[in-house]
């Protein structure tokens, strides 16, 4: 650890000198030392061990990993290096005020990230915790005032979920008398609740999520991608570090499924409408989440009602899923990026036609597209596989109380899994695909080969784990036992992962025969689109973003949000016709204001006391030492 | 080994019924059975025109679709039931290489930049958000009811006992719930029309506008196999455990007459009313699925 942490503190001295080169390097060789660590804590019985005693209010502080955490360890060592990389070149493309600053921020926020995984002693934790939560609200901030407002959004709700955090660590003090983790083990309800609220705050689950659609379009691209694929992760070690301790009850298992199927539900109808792209991939992070949040209730499911094979399906799939999401929500984010930096815009019905004039980006964004809406052939089906197969376990349980919950999970996973494929299938035509739909993506360049490699290097992790899941479930299988499940069924999956592996092979042999086929019999001409026989094609004609789902929009109409103007035809020979829609945040717009309004209001109420006045702050004065005096002397 | 032939040759074979039952219903004598496979073959022989606007998606989109159905389509009981692959849970496989084949064939559609075809896209795929949880749901009840097993194994098993009423009345449900999605999957009357000439009013013909040549024959030939597998797995639903092969061909060939008569017989509905008749092979199956929990808890 100790190696590995230093050269990662180290980075900071070419962070204030502005080598992002060196930085990178830096960050590569850390993650390289932490990353043999955790590899070593996940496959051997090694632990790594620290233990450091402090003045009482403190006590000893144990550093330490277990499984859950090297695992997580060894998504972030690979991960944030690959993101400092992508962020060297997207910043050299698209420089910052202040690189110094920047920089700074980043790897302390690295570092904490990491740091997060080893302690086991809540009042440090919490320490690291508050300073992730800082580093990164200064990343997404970047030295400009136009983020101020979805930065400072995202540090208060930070703060309000580290608030629920510090309430449920002083309430299991109080009950264990321990700082350490251990005293989480077998909690009362209430703290243990207060927990996993300020944990799913970090998680982006559903009533706390709004704050990720406003952070993620504004923070450059490097940042939102590891914040989406990694630092909410952090959010999701914490309510499973929670349920590896305890046992739940069948509500609240109950109660769970129910929050994450609402979540993934919200988030999919947000992402269908939106129209940033940056956004939009925001939003299905919520999703993502949403799903392993599925698969670990399918989990716990499993674990309640003794059924060894449901509980080891639905834990293989959280923990794939979360692998998963880290390698193609980052990928997607670094695409957003390097189309942001061809176009300098996120609107996606600015964009069309960029596969002809990015064609390599374009190549390696259908992977992504492709595993985040959980098709074949990419990792992303293989976690949503192995949950529906866990759903699909519970025929076999007679009590209803077991049927319910899992029948839930299965009707939202394919509901949102099919919205989910439509909008990104939806995202992916109107960037890549038609005719150009404004001058930005008519100008638009393929960019650097620096900005493509980690996408490249993404993309060859989603089809490598997504042919061969084998490797995919090597990794997670250390994990699998370390949280005591019946690997009996273990075998079978891998077994399953092979045959898959096999259809894949032949559909890949057989459209690679189709296409040589089709490549060495026929000629192509290229003609015209066909219009109906109307001359004047132009690209307005193109479906837009919005016509899009229309005819899904109609459908859901009730529950989704929008706000629209419409001007209609005045007279028989109207002048002005106007149609607007906007499909904004139902969250920030039912919660969050009206929250924010009723605070404001409530200090409102002590301006009169904060006026400005010296002559009225020495009459507080008096009143004090009055108050005081009376206090201390007392009436006799 | 004999479910591959089938595979290779009868899809068109068989989706030339429906135009000649058409026909016999309108009095006229229509175009022989075998017209269809003259047309695929005709139409493999003939060159390629490409959009200006398409890309690389155009061009292998279709071949991966009809390698996607085909592969998906060796998980399903044809003639045998011993399908050449099959595993516990292939079904899950089995749908979402069916909705690849319609997400490439989804992107391909919007690729050469043409307005009809975005509108195409975007109802074809508003009826797979309905379909897909939908034949989950029908899988579950299936399970539910005959335990799990390749999907193979499934519908083979659920073959109905008669003399059992629930068998009866999950499997018609079930049977006339997978005939609409049938009807919807395989672009069928009420819910598109193959014949219609104007652009506006088409779902899945006007996505392959812009197709020609070997590319459309391939089309041509999935969305073929794509019908053929559904109704497939009709007959084994319906037939009893055991049943010759006779009944199996009979079975087929009559929902086809049947999709014909359909045809004929019934108009078009109106196109933003379409998703409403989507759900109710999501609601049968769900009605069906809770009808037989409430059973197995002694509810009757």
């Amino acid at each position: 650890m100790s190696i590995g942490i230093l050269l990662l503190i180290l980075t900071i001295i070419p962070a204030l000198w502005k080598r992002s080169g060196y930085f990178v390097i830096l960050w590569v060789l850390g993650s390289a030392f932490l990353a043999f660590e955790y590899m070593e804590v996940l496959y051997s019985r090694s632990l790594q061990e620290f233990i450091i005693t402090m003045s009482p209010p403190v006590g000893i502080v144990n550093i330490a990993l277990n499984k859950l955490s090297a695992f997580f360890g060894v998504i972030f060592s690979l991960g944030l290096p690959l993101g400092m990389f992508y962020g060297h070149y997207y910043l050299k493309e698209h420089p910052t005020k202040d690189l110094c600053s920047h920089l700074f921020w980043l790897g302390l926020m690295g570092i904490s990230m990491h740091c997060v995984l080893w302690i086991r002693h809540s009042l440090v934790f919490l320490m690291f915790w508050e300073l992730m939560s800082l580093s990164s609200f200064f990343c997404v901030l970047n030295s400009k005032k136009e983020n101020i407002q979805a930065g400072l959004n995202y540090l208060i709700t930070m703060q309000i979920g580290a608030a629920f955090l510090i309430a449920g660590f002083v309430l299991t003090y109080l009950s264990s008398g321990t700082f350490d983790f251990s005293g989480f083990e077998d909690m009362n309800p209430i703290p243990m609740y207060l927990i996993l609220i300020g944990f799913a705050f970090k998680a982006g689950v559903f009533p706390f999520a709004s704050w990720l659609a406003q952070a993620h379009p504004v923070a450059p691209s490097h940042v939102s991608g590891i914040m989406s694929s990694m630092l909410i992760k952090t959010g999701f070690y914490g309510i499973l570090l929670i349920t590896s301790l305890n046992r739940f009850s069948l509500r609240e298992i109950a109660a769970m499924t129910l929050i994450f199927c609402v979540s993934a539900f919200w988030a999919v109808s947000h992402l269908l409408f939106e129209r940033n792209l940056k956004r939009a991939l925001a939003f299905s992070s919520v999703e993502n989440v949403g799903i392993a949040g599925m698969g670990l209730c399918a989990g716990l499911l499993g674990i309640h009602a003794h059924m060894p094979a449901m509980a080891l399906l639905g834990f293989t799939g959280v923990f794939l899923h979360l692998f998963f999401h880290s390698i193609f929500k980052a990928h997607l984010f670094y695409t957003s990026g390097n189309i942001f930096l061809a176009t300098a815009s996120l609107d996606i019905d600015e964009m069309g036609a960029l596969a002809k004039r990015m064609p390599y980006t374009a190549l390696m964004a259908l992977a992504g597209i492709m595993a985040i809406s959980a098709l074949p052939m990419t990792n992303g089906f293989i976690s949503e596989f192995t949950i529906f197969k866990a759903v699909f376990e519970t025929p076999d349980a007679a009590l209803i109380t077991y049927i319910l919950p899992s029948l839930l999970i299965l009707i939202c996973l394919a509901f949102i899994g099919a919205l989910g494929m439509i909008a990104f299938l939806r995202i992916y035509a109107i960037l890549f695909l038609g005719a150009p739909r404004s001058s930005l993506s008519k100008s638009a360049k393929e960019q650097k080969l620096g900005n493509r490699l980690p996408v490249f290097f993404l993309t060859l992790a989603i089809l490598i784990t997504g042919i061969f899941p084998n490797i995919a479930l090597r990794f997670v299988k250390p994990l699998l036992r370390w949280f005591d499940l019946d690997m009996q069924q273990f075998a079978l999956l891998q077994s399953l992962s092979l045959k898959i592996t096999y259809v894949y092979l032949i559909i890949i042999l057989l459209s690679a025969l189709l296409l040589v086929i089709r490549r060495l019999c026929i000629k192509e001409k290229i003609g015209s689109t066909w219009a109906c026989a109307y001359p004047k094609v132009n690209p307005r004609m193109q479906s837009s973003s919005l016509t899009y789902i229309q005819p899904l929009a109609y459908f859901l109409k009730p529950i989704t949000y929008k706000k629209c103007t419409h001007v209609k035809a005045q007279s028989a020979f109207p002048t002005n016709i106007e149609y607007h829609e906007e499909h904004p945040d139902a969250l920030w717009d039912f919660i969050v204001k009206p929250a924010t309004k009723v605070i404001t209001r409530f200090f409102a109420l002590f301006n009169r006391i904060h006026n400005g006045k010296t002559n009225s702050y020495i009459a507080w004065g008096l009143a004090f030492l009055v108050f005081a005096l009376i206090w201390v002397v007392g009436f006799k | 080994m004999i479910n591959l032939v089938f595979i290779l040759v009868f899809p068109l074979l068989f989706i030339g019924i429906i135009p000649k039952v058409k026909a016999i219903m309108v009095g006229r004598k229509g175009k022989p059975v075998l017209q269809s496979i003259r047309d695929f073959v005709k139409l493999l022989r003939k060159d390629e025109i490409l959009s200006e606007h398409s890309t690389f998606i155009s061009k292998i989109a279709p071949s991966l679709a009809l390698v996607c159905t085909l592969v998906a389509s060796l998980f399903v009981p044809f003639v045998s039931t011993h399908t050449l692959l099959g595993f516990v849970g292939d079904f899950v496989l089995f749908v979402f290489l069916l909705s690849l084949a319609k997400g490439v064939m989804a992107l391909a559609a919007m690729d050469c930049g043409s307005s009809f075809q975005g509108m195409g896209t975007s109802r074809e795929l508003s009826f797979t958000a309905f379909l897909e949880p939908a034949f989950f749901l029908i899988m579950a009840t299936l399970i539910f009811s005959v335990g799990s097993g390749s999907m193979a194994q499934i519908f083979a098993q659920q073959g109905i006992l008669y003399l059992n009423i629930w068998d009866v009345f999950a499997g018609l449900f079930i049977a006339v719930a997978l005939f609409i999605m049938l009807l919807v999957e395989s672009a069928r009357v009420p819910f598109d029309d193959p014949a219609t000439h104007l652009e506006l009013t088409m779902i899945h013909e006007v996505m392959v506008l812009d197709f020609s040549g070997f590319n459309l024959a391939l089309i041509n030939y999935t969305s073929a196999l794509k019908m053929f597998i559904y109704s497939s797995l009709i007959c084994h639903l319906i037939l009893p455990v055991g049943s010759s092969i006779l009944w199996y061909l009979i079975l087929l060939i009559l929902i086809y007459v049947l999709v014909g008569m359909l045809e004929s017989l019934v108009a078009r509905f109106r196109m933003n009313r379409n998703l409403e008749l989507v759900l109710v092979p999501l609601s049968i199956a769900l009605l069906t699925l809770a009808a037989l929990i409430a059973k197995n808890m002694g509810a009757w």
